[in-house]
């Protein structure tokens, strides 16, 4: 292993290059992936126990009819909330995350092509959610619903900041993805190892490379909606106003234009969590490899297609409605793709079993079921019947919990190990995945019922005798099944934490994407030196050259032995070509850096004005805003 | 031992509580159909509920077969289980796959199959055509059939339950408000709420608008929901074929007290609803006894008149509920309580306690006036 030029002392050389500065200010001032992706997942994390403690509560209160643990207030804004930090806070957080943290080791990269774009984006994620949570520090939650329909949410029938708060925040969480995607779309595109064509790419990282594409297209839209209300609610403009020449139907269009796909921007990257999983467990590719990629992007394109399917009692006629109908259809072509080709996979590999090779049981198991009631609901006369019902919400967990929780959940086992070196307890995982699928299923099956049997979702409680008391208490217990199961889950996440629990080997898993070929946790520079791949699996083909675990390179080319000794002092890496990825020129990065958090910080500031109609602090946030940004492009600085 | 029992009385336990569940029929379930328009709705969902289980059990089988193979795979080839497990045993260079396509990446889509364990190269290769039968035939053609055959079905049902103006149809306004639904008889002169009344088998036209927010009009045993959107006009029609009351609740969230807007619609007999018009198109009745007389007085100075209608009075304000009929209707609060003495002097001096967000503010009376307004409201039917 310490042949050629990897000599211990470059080790160092490499890893002080690469290395944080030390104290606080050196970890604030963090921009490496790693970091900056386990901020994410961990953040995300805690967002989904606030996110899950809020629907215990909603559980709670529709246990029985006429129940009276919180009142209408409280209820609609907890569902709102719930919604709200489910979509922006957890799951695309969540899986950005993932992509940071895994997709450069995956690509056999050092670092994101943009490392302190890297940092604003978590950085104005944790404000944008510490903002839209501290609404409860001053009694004016949102409560009118995650998709926020005008007028409910207009100046005239909410009047106070709890709108505000809404739009604000999001807008801020929406401007973090955005970031994100970008830098993921610069990764995929210009920093794979030498070698790593684009079709030898993992799965993972293909799906990561397809949601943030999508996120490109699906969420400008909402910032423009969200910025039309704010003026609407703030400066008076009628864009949404009827009476004045507006229409309520153009934020349903503009929101649904984002909505839609977010529904596919969160299953596209977890279906690749699961193909990650199920390719290791199986022990070879994935059946179908190209035909699953073919698929994701097909999904990825279709979901633009389908929004007025969440607008069928608006009374838009019959026969535009028709024809999301059969665009709705179209999309269950590509996921019937890519649930054969992992029943396929399991088929003819021989399963190693793991609490996360389960949850990708589960989410077959679950995934399918929503799948087959989301054809259901594309269907016009069916969807006037069951749309706004717990028909719906039923449908739309199996679909998020068994498309997005369940893969998460696997990967949060699954790529643990390289995270941060320990694996999470294996009995104590089993123990919880049975309790989080049993508990689910408890949880949300009846529910499909409950809509059918007339019950509206949204509602904060029920009159008894409606045929609905049975099955919603069923529906509590599920719910607290599945809470204990996260308990378990959160104290296994504790566990393998603890001082003296035991530490992950590099590649537990015997997985074939280059991940596994250094060292858990990452090393600070990745890999010791630059890798060439030469398959879809560069851990299994026996040919690719990996960086640590095969020895550097005997005889590299001079760039590459200038970035694999660092002797600059610089963290430089190789930027490739875009299709087939051949060395193309040497980028240097920037390390250590505080403008990103200077730049949310004084977005917060800025926005914090906004919400509380202070001009003088609106004018230092703006101020703030320039002079940070400014900072941060001054040639030469940093 | 010990085991067994308690998961047996978990089982049994579960499946208690489940029963429990499934026990007491539900009031107004979409199965439940009370109109051609619901029933076709009710066909297609019969239609796709046993075409999604059959498929879902397809796919399960198919998820289970690998499973349990791979299981009884595991235990007869312990060996190359623990080979392709462990990265200890020196693989032998023949076994190596060859790296034919190694320079030229577009030719790797799918080949050659890698496999963690070298060993098993050749067994995955023979694997190959039926995976891909498995994708084309699973993956792509036997669900292209289904959606097609949904794609008509949904179609046809479309067509048949979708708005289309009917000779004979009778028209009916109805209004969102936040809470209430207002309704209007146009072609009758008949102003009421939250109870809409039409005479069975006759078609019938709901024009749906909204004075404030969005709100959706559900009943489901005769129709699915549309939306109420200001500056818009929704039409639903249908006919219902049994009489009955059934219930329905605003499904589009409209602000606080969006779980208590419930409508009834009461499909009555022909000559019972002749009836009920008849009764409704009159001016409200005079008030007779002394109490009545004061009740009246109380109504009209105490505010009430700021917001109700009651026709034949000075009392013509349209934002609450038209309360010309009053002791007519069946419930209160839009749908959410009877209609009963106690019921509606709660409403009275509590609105806010029978429905968090009514905009309607407690009024403060004395025990005599209240027992009088309440005879007077109780006349008026």
């Amino acid at each position: 292993m310490s042949a050629g030029t990897g000599q211990p002392a470059d080790l160092q050389q490499l890893d002080h290059v690469w290395g944080p500065r030390p104290g606080f200010v050196g970890w604030l001032g963090q921009c490496n992936h790693k970091a900056v992706g386990r901020r994410f997942i961990f953040t995300a994390f805690a967002f989904l126990l606030v996110g899950g403690a809020m629907a215990l509560l909603m559980r709670t209160q529709l246990a029985v009819p006429a129940n009276d643990v919180l009142g209408p207030d409280a209820f609609n804004q907890l569902f709102t909330m719930h919604g709200t930090i489910m979509m922006f806070l957890f799951v695309v957080p969540m899986l950005e995350g993932f992509t940071i943290y895994v997709a450069p080791l995956s690509l056999g990269a050092r670092d994101m092509p943009m490392p302190r774009l890297n940092a604003l984006g978590y950085w104005v994620y944790l404000l944008g959610g510490l903002f839209l949570l501290s609404s409860f520090l001053v009694g004016a939650v949102p409560d009118s619903g995650w998709f926020a329909y005008v007028p409910l949410t207009g100046p005239d029938y909410s009047p106070g900041l709890n709108l505000d708060f809404w739009l604000l925040g999001v807008t801020m969480l929406e401007v973090a993805g955005i970031v994100g995607a970008i830098e993921v779309v610069t990764l995929v595109a210009r920093f794979r190892a030498p070698g790593m064509s684009i079709f030898r790419m993992p799965i993972f990282v293909w799906s990561g490379f397809i949601a943030s594409v999508m996120i490109l297209f699906a969420f400008p839209p909402l910032v423009a909606g969200t910025v039309l209300l704010e003026l609407d609610r703030k400066l008076g403009t009628v864009f949404y106003d009827a009476t004045a020449g507006g229409d309520p139907l153009l934020w349903q269009h503009l929101f649904w234009w984002f909505g839609h796909p977010e529904v596919y921007i969160q299953l596209i990257p977890a279906l690749g969590m699961a193909a990650a999983i199920a390719t290791a467990a199986a022990g070879r590719r994935m059946a179908g490899r190209t035909a699953v990629i073919t698929a994701l992007v097909a999904i990825g394109i279709l979901s633009f297609g389908l929004w007025v399917h969440h607008m069928y009692a608006t009374g838009i006629p019959l026969l535009a409605t028709s024809l999301f109908t059969a665009a709705s259809f179209m999309i269950a072509i590509p996921s019937g793709v890519i649930v054969m080709a992992f029943i396929g996979t399991m088929w003819w590999g021989r399963i190693r079993w793991s609490a996360a090779m389960l949850y990708v049981v589960a989410f077959v198991f679950v995934f399918v079921a929503g799948g087959i009631t989301g054809v259901m609901v594309a269907m016009v006369p069916f969807d006037w019947q069951a749309h706004d019902t717990y028909f719906i919400v039923a449908h739309f967990h199996y679909v998020l919990v068994g498309g997005s929780l369940f893969p998460i959940l696997g990967a949060l086992h699954f790529w643990m190990p390289k995270l941060t070196g320990r694996m999470l307890d294996e009995r104590l995982g089993v123990v919880a995945f049975a309790l989080n699928f049993v508990g689910f299923n408890l949880t949300f099956f009846p529910q499909h019922a409950l809509g059918l049997f007339g019950m509206p979702r949204r509602v904060w409680t029920y009159q008894e005798g409606l045929g609905w008391d049975g099955l919603n208490l069923v529906s509590t217990a599920g719910s607290y099944v599945m809470g204990l199961g996260m308990l378990v889950f959160t104290l296994a996440l504790l566990r393998a934490h603890l001082p003296g629990a035991p530490t992950a080997p590099d590649d537990p898993w015997g997985a074939d994407s280059l991940e596994w070929a250094t060292a858990s946790p990452a090393p600070n520079y990745n890999f010791r030196s630059t890798i060439r791949v030469r398959s879809p699996e560069p851990l299994w083909d026996r040919r690719s050259t990996l960086g640590d675990r095969d020895g550097p390179d005997p005889d590299p080319p001079e760039w590459q032995r200038r970035i694999d000794t660092a002797e600059s002092g610089l963290r430089q890496a190789v930027a490739t070509t875009g299709l087939d990825a051949r060395p193309d020129h040497i980028v240097t990065l920037p390390g250590h850096s505080l403008h990103p958090l200077w730049v949310s910080l004084s977005l917060a500031v800025l926005l914090v004005g906004v919400l509380v109609d202070a001009g003088v602090l609106a004018v230092v946030g703006l101020v703030g805003l320039v002079a940070a940004s400014a900072a941060w492009l001054w040639p030469g600085v940093e | 031992m010990r085991r067994v029992v308690v998961i047996r009385q978990a089982t049994v336990a579960a499946a208690a509580v489940l029963l429990a569940g499934c026990g007491p029929d539900p009031r107004d379930s979409v199965t439940d159909p009370a109109s051609p328009q619901a029933a076709h709705i009710d066909a297609l969902w019969t239609l796709i509920l046993w075409l999604g289980t059959a498929v879902w059990i397809g796919v399960m089988v198919l998820l289970a077969v690998p499973l349990l193979r791979s299981r009884r795979r595991r235990r007869e080839r312990p060996a190359a289980h623990a080979a392709s497990t462990g990265r200890s045993d020196p693989v032998p260079a023949e076994a190596t796959p060859s790296p034919g396509a190694a320079t030229a990446p577009a030719a790797e889509l799918d080949e050659p199959l890698a496999v963690a364990d070298p060993r098993e190269h050749l067994d995955a290769q023979t694997d190959q055509r039926v995976r891909s039968r498995l994708l084309w035939l699973g993956g792509i053609v036997v669900p292209a059939v289904i959606l097609l055959v949904l794609l008509v079905a949904a179609g046809r049902v479309g067509g048949l339950t979708a708005h289309v103006e009917r000779a004979g149809e009778l028209e009916i306004e109805v209004v969102g408000h936040m809470f209430w639904w207002e309704v209007h008889y146009p072609e009758l002169g008949i102003t009421t709420a939250n109870e809409i009344h039409v005479p069975v088998d006759r078609p019938v036209r709901l024009n749906l608008t909204t004075d404030d927010v969005i709100h959706s009009f559900w009943i489901p045993r005769v129709h699915g929901k549309i939306d109420m959107i200001p500056g818009r006009e929704n039409q639903l029609t249908f006919e219902p074929t049994t009489t009955g009351r059934f219930r329905g609740q605003c499904a589009e969230y409209c602000g606080i007290a969006h779980a208590q807007m419930v409508a009834f619609l009461e499909v009555q007999e022909p000559d019972e609803f002749d009836a009920w018009v008849d009764q409704q198109q009159r001016d409200a009745v005079e008030p007779e006894t002394e109490s009545q007389l004061e009740g009246q007085r109380v109504f009209l100075d105490a505010g009430c008149a700021a917001c109700h209608t009651v026709a034949g009075t000075e009392a013509v304000a349209g934002v609450g509920p038209d309360l010309t009929n009053l002791a007519s209707r069946g419930s209160l609060a839009a749908g959410i309580r009877p209609n009963t003495r106690d019921d509606l002097r709660e409403l009275i001096i509590d609105p806010w306690g029978v429905k968090p967000g009514n905009p309607m503010p407690p009024t403060i009376l004395d025990d005599d006036e209240l027992e009088a307004l309440l005879d007077y409201l109780e006349a008026l039917e």
